[in-house]
């Protein structure tokens, strides 16, 4: 089958030219050149100047704006019968408004813009035939636009609320970030500052809370020359509502403490000034004692707390016998554990909140009392403040950079 | 902390597994409201495999033991939570703690569901 027959055949299918004269479809499949074109060739360029079009026999066209950029956007994709590429030879500047690619392998007429003009001015009407499609094809590409002009502004509008919703909960953060400092300012500053003097005894005392305020407190209350009170506490939870809640339970101590009889009877008032005003089911821990100075007794009452160690001048670490002793805040008819311990001279008390033997490691195996009592033992009977230090030392270490789960607080006295 | 439920016909049986702390206390906590929920007051803690008890987690227990015993069902049983088979370490803590004397606590789960 000669060539000139088959372009005719394909010619004579193409909706454009299928009303032409016989006599003019063959001058056509004489003179244009059909072309294979590999899957995603480029056939040419938005912004080229194009000198010809071309007629699909076979295979998908995709005609795309911005090829190649983040805005990239396909106008439509041309089949068998459809034309591409003749808006150039219809524009002024004969410049190419989108580009062209084959998304498979298709196979084209070509036809040049000299061919083109000739063709038109044999055959007039077929001008208005290609101004149909065209104004066809220039309203969707125009529908389009607008379409993704609509679909960019609701990105836009959406990214900006987004935006907006960001700043808020940022200005928020702030605001709450800059509370719980004020917080921490103020839990600092109702710790005390200072430490107390006692002719025969050396104190120290830290909390490192695990968040920005703690849950934890120490206290000394001065009683008399002889005498001091010494309190450490532990709120049942983490964070604000554990400060606030520590915050009136330390006030209440240092109250009743001054005008009770016995660490017992101090904490007794204290627990049911806390069952009037706990509706949250909030409770404490507590320690509180009283320190004779000539006699290095230590008495005191225990809330459901850690028990206190004791350390001897050999490193023999003693913890106290105990009975019941229950949370502030929880039951009218409360339990305490009452008892006294002796200081010996160059040894030392501890008393610590859980946070020190629930410190976990890396792979969550715990601090626990043994290690904590070896830490005690180990101390080379220097002053509280070597004793705080080295519990504390022994305490980051285990933990390995593991996140610190719970308020730690110590409180030593040493008897010189 | 992992927490699996096993519902009896009287009696649920809620067991811990890893730590009760501050992070564990609100799953417990979820649980337990959940139960209560759905009118199911009589509750067995297996504490077999809790391997440490904060007093954030004491906090969930006090206050699911109060509201569980507020609860009246008949006049004759009321609501309650029940500790079943704590470690020595749990047990030391809850000892400690003075809620040994607060909790029924029972050597295992069997003991302590037969007790409701």
């Amino acid at each position: 089958v000669p060539r000139q027959s088959l372009n005719e055949t394909l010619i004579s299918k193409v909706p454009l030219f299928a009303t032409l004269p016989h006599d003019e479809q063959r001058r056509l499949a004489e003179t244009l050149r059909p072309c294979e074109i590999p899957a995603n060739t480029v056939l040419f360029r938005e912004g080229e100047y194009g000198d010809r079009f071309y007629i699909v026999i076979d295979g998908q066209i995709e005609i795309v704006k911005a090829l190649g950029t983040a805005d990239e956007r396909l106008l439509g994709v041309r089949g068998r019968g459809e034309f591409v590429g003749e808006m150039s030879l219809f524009r002024g500047d004969g410049l190419r408004m989108a580009s062209v690619r084959a998304r498979g392998s298709s196979r084209l007429l070509e036809m040049t813009r000299a061919e083109f003009d000739a063709l038109l001015h044999r055959q007039p009407t077929l001008a208005y035939e290609m101004v149909s499609v065209l104004s066809v094809r220039l309203r969707e590409s125009e529908e389009a636009t607008i379409r993704d002009l609509q679909e960019k502004n609701l990105q836009l509008t959406q990214a900006y609320r987004e935006l907006q919703a960001a700043q808020a909960q940022l200005i928020e953060k702030e605001r709450m970030e800059r509370e719980l400092q004020v917080a921490r300012t103020i839990q600092e500053s109702i710790l005390p500052r200072s430490l107390p003097e006692l002719a025969g005894f050396d104190f120290d005392a830290r909390m490192v809370p695990a968040r920005i305020v703690g849950g934890d407190c120490f206290d000394f209350i001065p009683l008399g020359p002889d005498t001091l009170g010494i309190v450490v506490g532990d709120a049942c939870d983490k964070g604000v509502p554990a400060a606030i809640f520590m915050a009136l339970t330390r006030s209440l101590v240092r109250a009743e403490a001054s005008r009770a009889r016995s660490p017992r009877e101090a904490l007794l008032s204290v627990n049911r000034h806390l069952l009037d005003m706990n509706d949250a089911g909030m409770f404490v821990t507590a320690l509180y004692g009283v320190l004779h100075r000539a006699t290095r007794t230590f008495d005191y009452a225990r809330a459901g707390h850690d028990l206190p160690l004791v350390r001897g001048v050999g490193g023999a670490v003693l913890a106290p016998p105990h009975s019941t002793g229950q949370p502030l805040g929880l039951w009218p008819e409360m339990l305490l554990d009452e008892q006294r311990v002796v200081i010996p001279r160059g040894g030392a008390l501890l008393l610590y909140t859980d946070g020190v033997t629930e410190a976990i490691d890396p792979q969550g195996a715990l601090f626990g009392i043994k290690r904590l009592r070896s830490t005690v033992s180990a101390y080379r009977s220097g002053s509280a403040q070597e004793l705080c230090d080295n519990v504390l030392q022994a305490v980051t270490a285990f933990s390995g950079g593991a996140p610190q789960e719970d308020d730690v607080t110590l409180v030593a006295v040493h008897a010189q | 902390m992992e927490i699996s439920h096993r519902p009896l016909n009287r009696v649920d049986v809620v067991s811990l597994n890893g730590r009760l702390d501050a992070a564990g206390a609100s799953p417990l906590k979820e649980r337990i409201d959940s139960l209560f929920a759905q009118g199911r007051y009589r509750i067995v803690l297996d504490l077999s495999g809790l391997e440490a008890l904060s007093s954030a987690g004491l906090r969930i227990l006090a206050d699911a033991r109060k509201r569980a015993r507020d609860r009246k069902i008949t006049d004759l049983e009321g609501g309650d939570i029940r500790i079943a088979s704590p470690s020595m370490y749990i047990r030391e803590i809850l000892d400690l703690t003075g809620f040994t004397t607060m909790f029924e606590i029972y050597p295992d789960t069997l003991e302590a569901v037969g007790s409701f």
